[in-house]
């Protein structure tokens, strides 16, 4: 009877397990089946890879449902988001990791990434980890207008995006437009200014960037030789020199993490000037979170931006599926989904998009941003920052 | 009957072994990976407790860790006080009160924590609700509670007051009013039948209560990142700067387990006091 009952459960376990694989094995052929019926021959998967902030996300879903509701588009788009700042693996870690275990065929087919993080991932990588491109396979390459700065025969730019000053012009009519004047008007208006850790966002990143390189030459931006670390000094003394002056809460000076932290500083009125990213900023004004009396511009020398591109990565299933989508993305109606879900500045001449929200970004400058691009550099920025600024009493 | 034995215990291993092979592989196997990279020199992978030695001796690290065993001690302490005066009111009040609070208490349980911490800043903010509620009065009132300890420890008793209130109640409602009326009858006062009685019977699921705040406290990470100020910082965001900010990761492996060795600690207090389990019922 015992035995018999054993059995009984064995089977029962069995058929549990069956079913437990059986769901996931299941699932191939079905969602095969839809895509023979939209289309006779069955499309490749392409995984993109994405991270940023929530505002991204929310720009590719819409993206990428677009391109795949297309019947003449040639392959199916998979969109795994990495939230930034969310204690998450980072991309670049990750793409890393599988190259070093000698992996060939991830489905790590498309990334998008920020022009001016590729040489952390190259560098993390150990090279060689960006096929170049076929760009007769993808037509629309030639109403591109922005160039990329790094990895050129590798990329395709999609849009751009920079880190700048928002204020609030009803507090403060004529913010500082020069670095001299922001250290004048931050010292005169104790507790007015804030900016993020450069570890938890880039916005806080990009202003200690300039703080860092502003007086440094040209090739000092782009280098990731360590030996510009040791330029960084009087950059972190002028930090130093303005802490006693940064936002206060209970008596102490703090920095609120992430890009979304000062914005909310801004948002509530405890400061009236911030660096942000632009996007950022513009998506809260048109959302109603910050009133409109929130105004943006750019300081002189520029606070750093780039290029956001797509790149495909060598150990992937390679670059001949993703030309199509790559090619949608850069079309007038992709740049026209980016400009109006995210403030995007387009990489395609502004006259061929038909929106409104161009009013929105006219007086980003796309040409103007710094750009800085020094690899594994800014874990050592972060780290001295947090140990010899947040420290500050 | 040697065959059946046989077959039972097979038939045990099978059904257990789904559990076990999910365990092993994404509980136990991450454990021995993460002990054993703590244990190697990130220039060239040989044996060393550099990890280990600066965690302890790094003024930034040693700051880190006081500050978040100070916020979690305070954090169990004020919920344990808290949760027991409310259990007590729960158990022993009868008003309408009382059970209108027994239903709402467990609230917080079910809202989503980032949900609760975002609701939180906006009351307890510098320029949030009560200072725009005392600005009405022609005060101004700033709470300073944001980017600090102060405001981690309010978020911290938010969620874990319903919860340590959960179990003190049902350790309270275990103890039959019986007792306590005899007690009563035989001319013990409220507070004698409080510390002779019902303090004494409700102990275990106090210390078990404790422990469980003190783990889920320790490697916090949302309330802190969102709330905390930039030094010193608590461990799970210690944790995270040094796994994706700075890259460190043998570090960042022997400061997991620095922070497992402490939750370690409150689990061998919950299974000791869970095995004295015979021994509490028999002294009373």
């Amino acid at each position: 009877m015992k035995v018999n009952r054993g059995i009984v459960l064995a089977v029962l376990f069995i058929f549990a397990v069956t079913m437990l694989f059986g769901c996931t094995g299941g699932n191939t052929p079905a969602n095969s089946e839809t895509d023979s019926t939209g289309n006779s021959t069955e499309k490749p998967k392409v995984v993109l890879w994405a991270s940023g902030s929530d505002n991204v996300r929310v720009l590719f879903e819409k993206v990428v449902g677009e391109y795949n509701a297309r019947p003449e588009s040639t392959s199916v788009v998979e969109l795994q988001f990495l939230m930034s700042g969310s204690g998450d693996q980072k991309l670049s870690d990750r793409i890393a990791a599988a190259k070093l275990a000698g992996k060939t065929n991830t489905d790590f087919d498309l990334i998008a990434e920020n022009g001016s993080a590729l040489a952390e991932y190259v560098q993390k990588a150990e090279g060689d980890l960006f096929v170049p491109l076929d760009f007769s396979k993808i037509p629309n390459f030639k109403n591109v207008k922005m160039k990329s700065g790094f990895y050129t025969e590798c990329v395709v730019p999609y849009r751009g995006t920079t880190v700048i000053m928002a204020y609030n012009a009803e507090r403060l009519p004529n913010p500082p437009k020069t670095w001299d004047e922001l250290d004048k008007w931050i010292k005169a208006n104790p507790g007015r200014f804030a900016y993020n850790p450069p570890g938890s966002g880039g916005a806080g990143g990009a202003f200690v960037n300039l703080a860092l390189y502003k007086d440094l030459p040209d090739e000092a931006k782009v280098s990731t030789d360590a030996k510009w670390v040791d330029q960084w000094g009087s950059g972190w003394e002028w930090l130093k020199s303005i802490h006693p002056y940064m936002y206060k809460s209970g008596g102490k000076v703090v920095y609120p993490n992430k890009n979304q932290g000062p914005l909310d500083l801004l948002i509530n009125k405890e400061v009236d000037l911030i660096p942000a990213w632009a996007d950022q900023v513009l998506t809260n004004i048109s959302q109603g979170t910050l009133p409109e009396s929130t105004k943006i511009y750019q300081l002189d020398p520029a606070l750093s931006g780039t290029d956001v591109v797509l790149a495909v990565p060598s150990i992937g299933g390679g670059a001949e599926k993703t030309y199509d989508f790559i090619n949608y993305m850069i079309s007038p109606e992709a740049q026209k989904l980016c400009l109006e879900t995210i403030f995007a500045v387009p990489v395609i001449d502004g006259s061929t998009i038909d929106s409104k929200a161009k009013d929105m970004i006219k007086d980003l400058d796309i040409s103007n941003f710094t750009v800085i691009s020094n690899g594994e550099l800014s874990n050592k920025r972060n780290e001295y920052w947090d140990e010899n600024i947040a420290t500050m009493q | 009957m040697e065959k059946k034995t046989w077959k039972t215990y097979m038939f045990i291993v099978l059904m257990l072994a789904p559990a076990l092979i999910l365990t092993f592989g994404i509980i136990i196997y991450p454990i021995i990976n993460t002990v054993m990279r703590s244990f190697r020199s990130s220039e060239d992978g040989s044996f060393t407790l550099e990890h280990y030695t600066y965690l302890f001796t790094d003024k930034m690290s040693v700051d880190n860790i006081v500050y978040t065993l100070w916020i979690v001690v305070i954090t169990v302490v004020l919920a344990m006080a808290i949760s027991y005066i409310l259990a007590l009111y729960l158990r022993f009040s009868d008003s309408k009160i009382s059970r209108f609070i027994g239903t709402i208490y467990l609230l917080p349980r079910f809202i989503p924590s980032l949900v609760a911490v975002y609701a939180m800043i906006t009351i307890i903010r510098d320029s949030g609700f009560l200072n725009r509620f005392s600005q009405l009065f022609g005060y101004n009132f700033k709470p300073g509670l944001m980017y600090n300890a102060s405001g981690i420890i309010v978020m911290n008793l938010w969620f874990n007051i319903a919860f340590a209130t959960m179990i003190i109640v049902a350790a309270l409602s275990g103890i039959p009013d019986s007792i306590v009326e005899s007690a009563r009858d035989v001319g013990a006062g409220k507070i004698s039948v409080f510390l002779k009685m019902i303090l004494p019977l409700s102990f275990k699921d106090v210390v078990i209560a404790m422990t469980f705040v003190f783990m889920s406290n320790i490697s916090s990470f949302t309330t802190p990142y969102v709330m905390g100020g930039n030094n010193p910082v608590m461990l799970g965001i210690y944790l995270r700067k040094q796994f994706s900010e700075y890259g460190n990761y043998e570090l960042a492996a022997a400061l997991s387990v620095v922070m497992f060795v402490f939750s370690s600690v409150s689990a061998v207090i919950y299974i000791y006091t869970n095995l004295k389990e015979k021994e509490w019922e028999k002294t009373i």
